[in-house]
């Protein structure tokens, strides 16, 4: 299993249950507003109750069906279209998802979990730079 | 052109694999140097996750203990947020839609480095002591 062990479990508060509920609601909403994210904040979520390679692939879990969802509702408001998808501009990146979302899996148990997530947090603070300000 | 873009497809889908997350790097290339519109990329990131997950999935199913009922819990709660998320990605200008995302993503990155260096700091402390 993972290499750092999970908090204790304890029955959880009442006012637990409603910050969950309330940020696992605005994770939904990011989600759907950008296409991406939602995962951030159901992962810090996750991670209070599970090691931290559970709570990734928790968090993956959860992703799913809202993008599923988003995705669907972008196809219906036009944004994405099938040929799109299918055209030669977009096929090759969706045929690296295959190979790329084993990898993935496979990888995260063994590279270091500090060095993952300093790439990370160096690749969102790029990202958000350039979106924000260009 | 085609090679590199598998091979971005690849690096991009095995962070979403690993469950941290593309980050929205998807969404990044296609606009800045595809010169895509964002709510087309942010689809395409979408289709794209998904495809990266399902892939990744069964493995993480197969090595971890998941804890279903949270994550059942959470799924429930978030969906009906991710409706109207997209129903405002449809109705919000482009601009305010970029910018919004680049705040998020500034917001998340500054927090994951701050936990990070926290907890890089508090074990070499424990070490000294």
């Amino acid at each position: 299993m993972s290499a750092v062990s999970a908090p204790a479990k304890s029955k959880p508060s009442r006012c637990s249950v409603i910050l969950s509920s309330v940020t696992a609601f605005c994770a939904g909403v990011v989600n759907g507003l950008l296409g991406t994210g939602g995962g951030i904040p159901l992962l810090f979520l996750l991670r209070r109750h599970s090691a931290a390679q559970d709570a990734f692939a928790s968090a993956l879990c959860c992703i799913l069906p809202l993008s599923i969802l988003s995705a669907a509702l972008y196809y219906q408001t036009g944004s994405i279209t099938v040929s799109e998808l299918f055209s030669s501009d977009i096929l090759p990146y969706l045929l690296g998802a295959i190979p790329g979302g084993i990898l993935g899996a496979v990888l995260l148990d063994r590279l270091k979990l500090s060095l993952i997530q300093y790439v990370f947090a160096a690749l969102l603070l790029f990202s958000g730079w350039r979106m924000a300000f260009s | 052109m085609v090679i590199l873009q598998f091979l971005i497809g690849i690096l991009i889908a095995s962070l979403a694999g690993m469950g941290v997350g593309g980050g929205g790097l998807l969404v990044i290339w296609l606009v800045f140097i595809a010169n895509m519109s964002a709510p087309t990329a942010q689809g395409i990131n979408l289709v794209f996750f998904i495809v990266s997950a399902l892939c990744a999935l069964p493995l993480h199913i197969k090595k971890r203990r998941l804890p279903w009922s949270r994550i059942l819990f959470y799924t429930a709660t978030a969906l009906p947020g991710a409706w109207i998320g997209c129903r405002l990605a449809s109705v919000l200008p482009e601009m305010t839609a970029r910018r919004c995302f680049g705040y998020f993503l500034l917001l998340s990155g500054t927090f994951q480095l701050y936990r990070q260096l926290k907890r890089n700091f508090s074990l070499d402390e424990r070490f000294k002591s």
